[in-house]
């Protein structure tokens, strides 16, 4: 266990997100009017300006749109871990997702690349969504 | 027939501090690099009567500078922020402004003071604090700053187009070759492929070598109309033209800001001011955070087809000597980092004809400015002559 958390509790904007990864699910914000997915969490959509935004299970597919493989430790989970495979993720919802790869050999990931939706969970209990080969 | 903005405003004074672990407030270095613009144009500083002011990371100067500055009275003020892209947006104001008779000498100052004693370089850059759990996450993946997403717009052009980790390493060691020759630069050490190699990684495929210093500093440029500079103490830069194309990743699949900057649209309706073509240019003075931005600008250009960026650069095109003398000051990979004014003070000093030994052909120089991740996009075209 680790002293201090590694998350902040989330505020009332960004708990569902959280709470979906503790279901096991990738859960979103999605325009009621326009339809459009919208992240990082916002009370107004990016599309058409509405303020009524729900949230939703997103399919947790994904294709890798971007990669990098991040080579200095910033934080206690970066620890024995290096390098981690920093990712964007375009879901079939529309939506581009900053995220980690996981389970995979750092230097074979390609753009283009099939992911899943996985969770990971941290020493302070927190879970959080990840990506890994599917 | 060039627009009817094109040469009629010019860069008059130029003040450039002392670059690096100079230990002085941005505030403080920001009234040094006045005083050595005005000094530089022989001005008084009862003649300044526009300031348009930028900061740098770490936010440390301020409208207020005119107070700092003890200047009471300005007909033209204001605090600006497009980050890497506000040097040459800065000039672009200033050069509407005189020429609309808003003012008649207009200081745009940048400065910023990010290196503290006994502090690593890129903590001002990192670690900032994460107040809600959403930040904090991005901050546990490891999205800690602009390394990391620079690194993925790289790493997507290698897988896209067969780009190599050499063919960036080129762009490092093209700098450094010009850096040799500037006295300014931080870094003028020679640098070859091996030692390349050999630099420690970052965010893989950027080593500490694709990566732009982090400086403390001030510039400061005074921008005029051509009727004024033209009697001066310097030889006129005049300012033949110029745009802005900004190109924001809003997260939505579909759209790919990592590979196509605003540079394109910003450089076409820079040569339509000018009425010029890219075949006029004769440097480039690029903004070069990274590695990748000099490629991607190079490509999203014209000088080579997208794609191509890798191939164009891999025969020393860059360097001294090559057909495409670019970043001839070092840029901020080897010189130093004052975000959009380092490739701003190299024009201007290339224009002039005061480069010395690493001057270059100048009838048309291309300085181009980029903040974000490949977000925001700015540009000057500068010549000695205005026409």
């Amino acid at each position: 266990m680790s002293e201090q958390p590694w998350l902040p509790l989330p505020n009332d904007d960004t708990k569902p997100f959280f709470d979906g990864a503790n279901d096991g699910k990738l859960r979103l914000q999605v325009c009621v009017q326009c339809g459009t997915w919208g992240y990082p969490p916002t009370t107004s959509c990016q599309n058409c300006g509405s303020g009524e935004i729900e949230w939703r299970d997103a399919s947790g597919e994904g294709i890798v749109y971007a990669h990098a493989r991040l080579a200095r430790e910033y934080h206690p989970r970066h620890k024995g871990r290096l390098p981690i495979v920093l990712a964007h993720v375009d879901l079939p919802e529309g939506l581009r997702l900053m995220t980690n790869l996981v389970d995979v050999e750092p230097t074979a990931v390609k753009v283009g690349d099939s992911v899943v939706v996985t969770f990971e969970t941290f020493p302070d209990g927190a879970v959080v969504p990840v990506f890994r080969p599917k | 027939m060039p627009h009817r903005m094109s040469g009629r405003a010019a860069i008059c004074g130029l003040g450039m501090t002392e670059m690096g672990r100079v230990y002085r407030s941005a505030t403080d270095l920001a009234v040094s690099a006045v005083h050595l613009a005005l000094q530089d144009a022989g001005l008084e500083k009862s003649q300044l009567d526009g300031l348009l002011v930028n900061a740098g990371a770490t936010g440390g100067v301020h409208p207020t500078l005119h107070r700092n500055l003890g200047i009471k009275e300005l007909n033209l003020l204001t605090f600006m922020q497009g980050y890497g892209s506000t040097a040459c947006q800065m000039i672009q104001y200033a050069a509407m402004a005189v020429e609309n008779g808003m003012a008649d000498y207009i200081a745009c100052v940048f400065a910023d003071d990010p290196l503290k004693e006994g502090k690593r370089s890129g903590d001002t850059y990192a670690n900032r604090p994460r107040p809600d759990a959403m930040t904090a996450l991005s901050g546990i993946y490891g999205f800690t700053g602009a390394n990391q997403m620079y690194a993925m717009g790289a790493q997507r052009h290698m897988d896209t187009f067969g780009t190599t980790q050499d063919q960036l390493g080129h762009i490092a060691i093209s700098q450094r070759k010009w850096a040799a020759m500037n006295e300014r630069a931080s870094k003028r050490e020679p640098l070859d492929m091996e030692a390349y190699h050999a630099s420690p990684w970052v965010a893989e495929p950027f080593h500490v070598l694709d990566c732009c210093l982090v400086s403390n500093g001030s510039v400061c440029v005074i921008v005029t109309s051509a009727e004024r500079a033209k009697d001066m103490l310097q030889p006129p830069v005049y300012i033949r033209g110029f745009a802005q194309q900004h190109n924001h990743d809003v997260g939505q699949v579909g759209h790919d800001p990592l590979l196509y900057t605003g540079g394109k649209k910003a450089g076409e309706r820079a040569l339509q001011m000018a009425d010029a073509s890219l075949q006029d240019i004769t440097q480039c003075q690029l903004y070069d955070c990274y590695t990748y931005t000099v490629l991607v600008t190079l490509e999203d250009y014209g000088f080579c087809a997208k794609g191509e960026g890798g191939s164009y650069v891999e025969d020393g095109r860059l360097a001294p000597g090559g057909s495409m003398p670019t970043n001839t000051g070092g840029g901020e990979l080897s010189s130093f980092y004052m975000w959009g004014m380092t490739p701003v003070t190299e024009g201007v000093i290339q224009a002039r004809g005061q480069a010395g030994e690493r001057q270059q052909p100048n009838d048309l120089i291309l300085v181009t400015g980029n903040g974000g991740i490949l977000n925001y996009h700015s540009n000057v075209l500068l010549s000695p002559q205005a026409a």
